[in-house]
């Protein structure tokens, strides 16, 4: 009995476009008859029978449509809207078909409005229904933005450019599912469409489930008919989405990694970094680069005035961008006994420099109260100087150096202190100095992801 | 200004110029006039750090300069790195048809009619915390694998010395292209303006298969980009001094004569060989003082010389380069090639390449910690290998501690230690038998675009135009092997 009931329910939507011709047609021969009142007696009787022909189409429609509706595909209000209009409508045709046949008296004035409504009704029914079938977003996806802006719409549609590009602010359900599941998936799974009684439109109904139980599993992929009904055979019956394009690779490795990784909301990018195929995914689908970057990368700086850097060479200074378009600095010298002054010059471009090799330049302990104002440091050579703890003490606020050599300088165990404070650092070299092994030991344990690099000797 | 510049600077290469002498001589005075000014300039600007045609790198260089350990002559894989156990059950037997396949083989073993394959007489033990497989030839790399990316996957596409040297260094078997270090000198510029940009050092030792200088040629590149090559005695350079009654001064006022001339003359011809002439003139008056500090060992601590071994008391010697390596690495000479010769093993295998390893080990190992402990190894690239593998059957009769190897193009290993690379990593495999790369091959090609990718260089954006198209060093071949990449 079921599937007899939906089968024919099926035809439903057939059936639907009987009244809605009917009625416009009848509508037609009356604005026919009211503009020429000479033949308006003649169209009576077709009149007669186009509203004849609606009230009756629109009745086997409206039984057909509990059909369909009976087995659950479809629930919600705009349902109930579409059900009472499409009552009503047979209803007004109705009264409008009896008071032709004079069965009703009412004026013809008053049959005029009945017809008029009518044809209103059924819009609104058609309308409704074509929401329930296509989703509600069907008729407005490809408007023009100004449409778009008179209905009520914001103008713009999520898309591929409205990701954010910190792997951080990027998350996962919002930003990379949500935009497929919307195009491929909504229409038949939302709160008022129920196919399978499922809605997708929260994580929420998702974990719920259909008719066959829950759609999410969270952690478990293989257990999720979300993703499951996406990788099938695309010729079984249960592959989804039926029709329209099936999710792009893309699409399903995301899906795939999400569920995977417990499926929640607040899940963002950062979390993936590290994994090659989520990463490379990511960035050739949605340009978004997530592979863990340096600071010099992470932190773009505009360009420095070439007027500076001819000063800084004009004082000794080897000088060159550290890419052509990374514009920190690369600063050296072959100069032997590095002077104050030319020390003193770099802060023309503090911001700039991030690596600057100073080994074997005669620097003092007061020299590094200036490289202290060079805050943007990544990758500083002060090794075979004689500087000591003192010195480096005054360096402790570099935050972005990352490997700092001082090897063969006066620099002892009471570095690190100094070291700990600069939180990026990730190596550095103590060769010849006068650190101690369980000095070195002690640096270990304190700063465990450091890596300090002695030597075989001396 | 810069593209403008540098297009005049196009205009004036010896090709274009014998062209426009043929279209008359009012091309000449007008490419002179526009260009002899511009190329003064751009030879001044060489001295004061850069000066190479890119400016900067493409991308962040992780590697500001390279220690090429070139082991010439083929080392072979199965006796030093690429461990076979299985070999050992096929030892003596016919290597099977379905392994050997279509590769090819020289035509020193087409004769033989059997193809016995041989185990390595060496045993392999795995060391630190990655577990490289090395062989007991080399104790002392053996040590330091952890700071090594072992790649067992090379490949290339040449049988033969010359022409796979010149594959491995220039990107051509033909050879008359530019060598690694020219292009590297070509697009980065200098580092150091009182040495040379690409320092060559070829080591007494190990006889075998001789050397051909355009291996570090400039190729058709000005010519000044050529590796200057330190002589393997005593002296790395002859003449530094001033003859007798001169002074440094007075050779000054010399070159300043010279060179004036030399730019009369260019302003007239526009050749730029002329630049490089003068250039040459300059940085042998800056090698003067520069060069004896530089190539002094004298006051390296005792320590030092034990690390290296004791060879590096014999100038000329490859551990006592490896110490000048490290010495031309700390005065930030970009490319620095040492060859050590004798690897070719076609006979006589077992004891030839214990002599080898034995001249090389230490010294090799010696470089990696020294460099480390100084700091270098996070910006020196150091490079280890051959121009090809060798055949895992026998060449020539197999005795109970007897055999040689053919080349073999198939595979073999190199290893890459320092700036920018995977420390402690073995990369792609071969097969049971050590014959055909199975995971991950990286050809010559690939090679050499991950080195200039670690250097900043887009491989495929470094090129110059010659004979109406434009070179690289890859050619049109060639993917950043980015697995290796730290």
């Amino acid at each position: 009995m079921d599937d007899i009931a939906i089968f024919l329910g099926r035809f439903h939507p057939l059936i639907v476009h009987l009244p809605i011709g009917f009625i416009l047609f009848a509508g037609i021969l009356e604005l026919w008859a009211w503009r020429d009142r000479s033949k308006s007696q003649g169209l009576q009787l077709p009149i007669k029978i186009a509203l004849f022909s609606t009230f009756a189409s629109g009745l086997i429609a409206v039984g057909l449509g509990f059909l369909l509706a009976s087995d659950g595909a479809y629930t919600g209000k705009t349902l109930d809207w579409h059900m009472w209009m499409g009552i009503a409508f047979c209803g007004i045709v109705f009264a409008a078909w009896l008071s032709k046949l004079q069965i009703l008296s009412l004026k013809e004035a008053f049959i005029n409005i009945l017809i008029v409504s009518a044809v209103l009704a059924v819009s609104i029914t058609g309308h409704l229904g074509g929401n329930l079938t296509h989703g509600s977003d069907y008729l407005t996806a490809y408007a023009p933005p100004f449409v778009k802006r008179v209905i009520g719409e914001s103008g713009t549609k999520l898309s591929h450019q409205s990701i954010p590009l910190q792997p951080d602010s990027v998350l996962i359900y919002t930003h990379l599912i949500q935009p497929f599941l919307s195009t491929k998936c909504y229409s038949c799974h939302n709160d008022e469409k129920k196919k399978g009684g499922l809605s997708m439109t929260s994580i929420a109904s998702l974990k719920k489930g259909g008719d066959t139980g829950t759609a999410l599993h969270p952690g478990d992929s293989h257990e999720s008919s979300i993703w499951k009904r996406v990788i099938m055979d695309p010729s079984s019956e249960k592959f989804m989405p039926p029709k329209g394009s099936p999710l792009s690779y893309a699409e399903v490795q995301i899906l795939q990694w999400w569920i995977d990784q417990a499926a929640d909301s607040t899940l963002t990018a950062a979390v993936a970094v590290g994994d090659v195929t989520f990463t490379r995914v990511l960035f050739t689908d949605y340009g978004i680069d997530i592979s863990p970057r340096p600071f010099i990368e992470r932190s773009p700086i505009a360009p420095i005035d070439d007027a500076i850097i001819s000063k800084l060479k004009t004082a000794g200074w080897q000088v060159r961008p550290i890419a052509q378009d990374i514009h920190y600095l690369d600063v050296s010298t072959s100069v032997t006994e590095v002077n104050d002054e030319m020390i003193q010059k770099l802060r023309m471009a503090k911001e700039h420099i991030t690596w600057l090799d100073l080994n074997n330049s005669h620097l003092s302990d007061s020299d590094l109260s200036f490289i202290s104002k060079l805050t943007n440091l990544t990758k500083l050579k002060l090794n075979n100087n004689p500087i000591s703890d003192k010195g480096i003490n005054l360096l402790s606020n570099l935050k972005h150096l990352e490997i700092l050599n001082l090897y063969g300088t006066a620099v002892s165990d009471d570095i690190l202190t100094a070291l700990k404070s600069m939180s990026a650092l990730e190596k550095v070299f103590i060769w010849q100095t006068n650190t101690t092994s369980e000095g070195i030991a002690n640096m270990k344990t304190s700063i465990p992801k450091l890596e300090i690099i002695g030597g075989t000797n001396g | 200004m810069k593209t403008h510049e540098s297009y005049i600077k196009k205009q004036t290469n010896r090709r274009d110029f014998l062209k426009k002498s043929g279209m008359g001589l009012g091309a000449i005075a007008l490419s002179s006039l526009f260009g002899t000014d511009l190329l003064a300039n751009a030879a001044v600007k060489a001295s004061n750090g850069g000066g190479g045609i890119l400016g900067t790198g493409h991308f962040p260089a992780k590697a500001k300069r390279i220690i090429y350990l070139f082991q010439s002559g083929g080392p072979s894989q199965i006796e030093t790195f690429d461990y076979k156990p299985i070999l050992k059950k096929w030892h003596g037997q016919e290597i099977p048809d379905s392994v050997r396949g279509t590769q090819r083989n020289s035509g020193m073993v087409a004769s033989q009619s059997t193809f016995p394959l041989v185990q390595s007489i060496y045993g392999f033990k795995q060391y630190g915390q990655s577990g490289a497989w090395v062989s007991e030839l080399f104790p002392h790399t053996a040590e330091i694998v952890d700071d090594l990316c072992i790649i067992k996957s090379m490949y290339t596409d040449a049988i033969n010395h010359e022409p796979a040297v010149m594959m491995m260094q220039t990107g051509s078997m033909i050879s008359g292209r530019p060598s690694i270090g020219s292009w590297l000198s070509y697009g980065l510029g200098s580092d150091n303006d009182n040495l040379p940009n690409f320092v060559v050092m070829t080591s007494h030792g190990g006889g075998g298969q001789p050397l051909n200088s355009l291996a570090w040629g400039a190729g058709f590149l000005p010519s000044h980009h050529q590796g200057v090559q330190f002589r393997s005695g005593e002296e790395p350079v002859l003449y530094l001094n001033n003859p007798h009654g001169i002074d440094r001064d007075d050779r000054r006022r010399a070159l300043d004569k010279i060179k004036a001339l030399n730019e009369h003359q260019h302003s007239i011809w526009g050749d730029p060989e002329i630049n490089s002439k003068i250039n040459q003139y300059e940085m042998a008056f800056r090698m003067q003082m520069s060069i004896p500090e530089t190539v002094d060992i004298s006051n390296e601590p005792d320590y030092i010389y034990e690390m290296y071994g004791d060879d590096v008391h014999r100038p000329g010697s490859y551990v006592r380069n490896c110490l000048l390596a490290r010495k031309l690495a700390e005065k930030d000479v970009k490319f620095i090639q040492l060859y050590h010769t004798g690897w070719d093993q076609h006979g006589g295998l077992p004891r030839g390449i214990k002599h080898q390893a034995q001249d090389t080990d230490q010294a090799n190992a010696a470089l990696i910690k020294d460099l480390k402990q100084r700091g270098l190894l996070e910006d020196t690239l150091v490079i280890w290998g051959g121009e090809f593998g060798r055949t895992s059957f026998s060449q020539g009769k197999l005795t109970a501690d007897n055999y040689g190897r053919d080349h073999h193009p198939g595979c073999f290993t190199m290893w890459m230690a320092g700036a920018g690379v995977k420390p402690g990593i073995v990369y792609g495999e071969t097969d049971d038998f050590s014959y055909n790369v199975i995971k991950d091959p990286v050809h010559v090609h690939d090679f050499q675009a991950t080195m200039m990718h670690l250097l900043g260089i887009d491989h495929e954006r470094l090129t110059y135009k010659y004979q109406g198209r434009r070179f690289r060093l890859t050619d049109v071949h060639g993917h950043v092997v980015n697995d290796i990449l730290a």
